[in-house]
C-alpha cells in the first residue's frame, strides 16, 4: 500500500523530532530505514532544507541502529559538509559514529573539548556506563539541575539496583517541573508498589511495619489516581490501581486500630467498585 | 469629470516595470544571503551561568508545583532550597567581585548585540535607499502600468505617489508606487523561490525593528534574586493535591 507524500513526510519528520525510533523493535527499525531511504531517493528535491537535513539526521541514527555504518558515514559526511564540525549536534553524531565502530577514545575526545557544550557533557556522562555511572550522573545533575532527562536516567539506574526510594525522589524532581507528565506519576506509583513488594518479602508483618506498608500503598494509589486524573485513558494506571486495591494487606490493616490506616482502608473501599468496573476495559 | 485613457508605451513594461521588479527580487535574495553570512556564530552560555539559572528555575518550579509532594517531602525540599539559595553554591560568579554597574560601550559582550543589530539594519536600509534613489533618478514621474481592475479613490495616494495628476484614473500606477508595492508584497515570490520558511525569515529580517536583549545596567544582582526566592519559599504553605483526590475521583466516576 502506498502512502501519500505529505503523510509519509509528516510521519518521518515526527519520528525524527520525537526520537521515537529509540523505542522501535528491530523490524520497525529496518522498515523505517528502508522507507526513509526510498523517500529520500524520490522526494529530496521537494523538501525544504530544514526538513531534508532533519531527515538526513534520522537516516544517520537509523543506519547506526541497523548496523549500516557505511551509510551512516556517508550521511555524516553530508551533514558535516553542510554544517561544518563546530556544532554540538554534529559532534554528537560524530561521537556516536566513532562509538559504533568501536573507537571509544575518539568518541570521548569529541565530547570533552569545551565544558560549555552541555549536550556533549550529557553524552559524555552516558558514554561511560561503567560501575561509576550513578555517581557520574549525580555529578552531571549537580552541574545541570534542570536536565529532566538526566533525572529520569538516574531514576532508572536507581530502580535497576532496587533503590526505589531514591528512584522516586528523582522522578519527583521531574514532576515538580512538569506537573502533568502522567507517565512519570504512573512510574512513581509503580515504584511505591515495588517498595511494598520488596519490604513485604523481607520482614514479618508487625503493626508498625504494616502501617508503613499501607502508607506506601496509599502513596502508590494516590499517584495512580493523579495519573488517571490527568489522562483517563492511561490503561496501565487503572490496572495498577486495581492491583493495589485488591491486595490482601488491606484486610489485615482493617484490624489495626489506627486513625490514619482506617481512613486509608475506608477510602480504598469507596473507590474499589468503580475501579473494578473501569479496569475491565483495559485487561 | 471624464478623463480619456492614457496610452502607455509598451516599452515601459520592458524597460521600467520589469527591471524594477527584478531588481527588487534580486536585491532581496542577495540581502538574505549576505545577512546569513554576516550573522555571528551563536555563542554558548558558560555552563556555570546555565547551572545558576537552572537552579533558580527549579526553585521557582518548586514554589509553583509543590502540591504534588507529601508534607515530609515538601518540608525537606523547602529547607534545602532556603539553605542553598542563601549560600553561594550555585552562583556563576561570586557577587562580591566588584563589577561596574555602568553601561560600557567598550564591553565586547554588550557591543556584539549592538553591532549585529546595526549590521542588519544597515543591510536593510542601504539597498532600499539605493533602489529608491535609482527609481527616483531614472524613472521619476513615470506612469508605468495600468491595473486590470477598478479601485476606489482612496488608493490614489498609494498608487500614484510622485506624480501630480489629481484627475488621473486610480488604475494607473507610478514608478515609485510600484517600488513600494514590491517592497511590501514580494513575500509570495520569495516563497516560490526559497520555500516558505526561508521566505518568512527574509520578511522578518526586512521588518525587524526589535532591540537586541542587552544586559545593561540596572539588572538586579544574582544574590538579591536568590535571596528573594529564598524569602518566597520561606513563606510557602503546603497543601497537597492528594488530600481530596478520593473525593474528586468519586465525584467524577460515580
Amino acid at each position: 500500500m502506498s502512502v501519500s507524500y505529505p503523510l509519509l513526510k509528516k510521519k518521518l519528520l515526527l519520528i525524527a523530532s520525537s526520537g521515537q525510533f529509540a523505542k522501535f523493535t528491530s523490524q520497525q527499525l529496518l522498515d523505517t530505514y528502508s522507507e526513509l531511504n526510498q523517500f529520500l531517493l524520490s522526494y529530496t528535491s521537494k523538501l525544504d532544507s530544514i526538513e531534508l537535513f532533519n531527515l538526513y539526521e534520522l537516516n544517520f541514527y537509523l543506519a547506526i541502529l541497523t548496523k549500516n555504518e557505511s551509510d551512516a558515514k556517508l550521511t555524516l559526511d553530508r551533514l558535516t559538509d553542510q554544517f561544518g564540525t563546530n556544532s554540538q549536534r554534529i559532534k554528537i553524531l560524530q561521537s556516536i559514529y566513532q562509538e559504533s565502530i568501536g573507537n571509544l577514545k575518539a568518541a570521548g575526545d569529541y565530547l570533552t573539548e569545551n565544558p560549555d557544550e552541555l549536550q556533549l557533557s550529557r553524552r559524555l556522562t552516558t558514554l561511560s556506563r561503567d560501575g561509576k555511572y550513578i555517581s557520574n550522573l549525580i555529578y552531571y545533575i549537580n552541574l545541570q539541575p534542570g536536565d529532566l532527562i538526566a533525572w529520569s536516567e538516574l531514576s532508572s539506574e536507581y530502580a535497576k539496583i532496587g533503590d526505589y526510594k531514591k528512584a522516586i525522589f528523582c522522578l519527583k524532581e521531574i514532576i515538580l517541573v512538569d506537573k502533568v507528565a502522567y507517565p512519570i506519576h504512573y512510574k512513581i506509583g509503580l515504584y511505591y508498589y515495588y517498595i511494598y513488594l520488596q519490604e513485604k518479602e523481607t520482614t514479618r508483618l508487625k503493626k508498625e511495619k504494616l502501617i508503613e506498608l499501607v502508607t506506601e500503598l496509599k502513596h502508590a494509589r494516590d499517584y495512580f489516581l493523579y495519573c488517571i486524573e490527568i489522562n483517563e485513558g492511561y490503561g496501565k494506571a487503572w490496572v495498577g490501581l486495581n492491583q493495589i486495591l485488591n491486595l490482601d494487606i488491606h484486610n489485615k490493616a482493617k484490624e489495626v486500630n489506627d486513625k490514619d490506616i482506617k481512613k486509608i482502608t475506608e477510602d480504598n473501599e469507596r473507590i474499589k467498585g468503580i475501579v473494578n468496573d473501569k479496569v475491565k476495559l483495559y485487561i | 469629470m471624464f478623463t480619456p485613457d492614457l496610452l502607455l508605451d509598451l516599452q515601459l513594461k520592458y524597460w521600467v516595470l520589469l527591471p524594477i521588479s527584478l531588481a527588487m527580487v534580486l536585491v532581496g535574495l542577495l540581502r538574505s544571503n549576505i545577512t546569513y553570512l554576516l550573522q555571528p556564530n551563536p555563542k554558548l552560555q558558560p555552563y556555570k551561568q546555565v547551572r545558576e539559572s537552572q537552579f533558580l528555575f527549579k526553585a521557582k518550579q518548586f514554589r509553583e508545583n509543590n502540591d504534588i509532594l507529601t508534607t515530609e517531602e515538601f518540608e525537606m525540599r523547602k529547607n534545602y532550597y532556603i539553605k542553598t539559595l542563601k549560600s553561594d553554591e550555585f552562583y556563576a560568579s561570586k557577587p562580591n567581585v566588584a563589577k561596574t554597574d555602568e553601561f560600557s560601550p567598550l564591553d565586547p559582550t554588550q557591543n556584539e548585540a549592538l553591532m549585529s543589530m546595526a549590521k542588519s539594519n544597515l543591510l536593510n536600509y542601504i539597498p532600499q535607499t539605493l533602489i529608491m534613489g535609482w527609481v527616483n533618478y531614472f524613472f521619476a514621474g513615470f506612469v508605468i502600468m495600468k491595473l486590470p481592475f477598478a479601485l476606489t479613490d482612496g488608493f490614489k495616494a498609494m498608487l500614484q505617489n510622485g506624480i501630480d495628476t489629481p484627475n488621473l484614473n486610480v488604475r494607473y500606477v507610478s514608478s515609485i508606487s510600484w517600488y513600494f508595492v514590491n517592497l511590501f508584497g514580494l513575500k509570495p515570490i520569495y516563497s516560490l523561490i526559497m520555500g516558505n520558511d526561508e521566505a518568512e525569515e527574509l520578511i522578518k529580517q526586512q521588518n525587524q525593528n526589535q532591540m537586541p536583549q542587552l544586559s545593561g545596567p540596572g539588572q538586579p544582582k544574582i544574590d538579591k534574586i536568590f535571596n528573594n526566592e529564598a524569602e518566597n519559599i520561606q513563606i510557602l504553605t503546603h497543601e497537597s493535591t492528594f488530600d481530596k483526590i478520593i473525593e474528586r475521583f468519586i465525584e467524577k466516576y460515580q
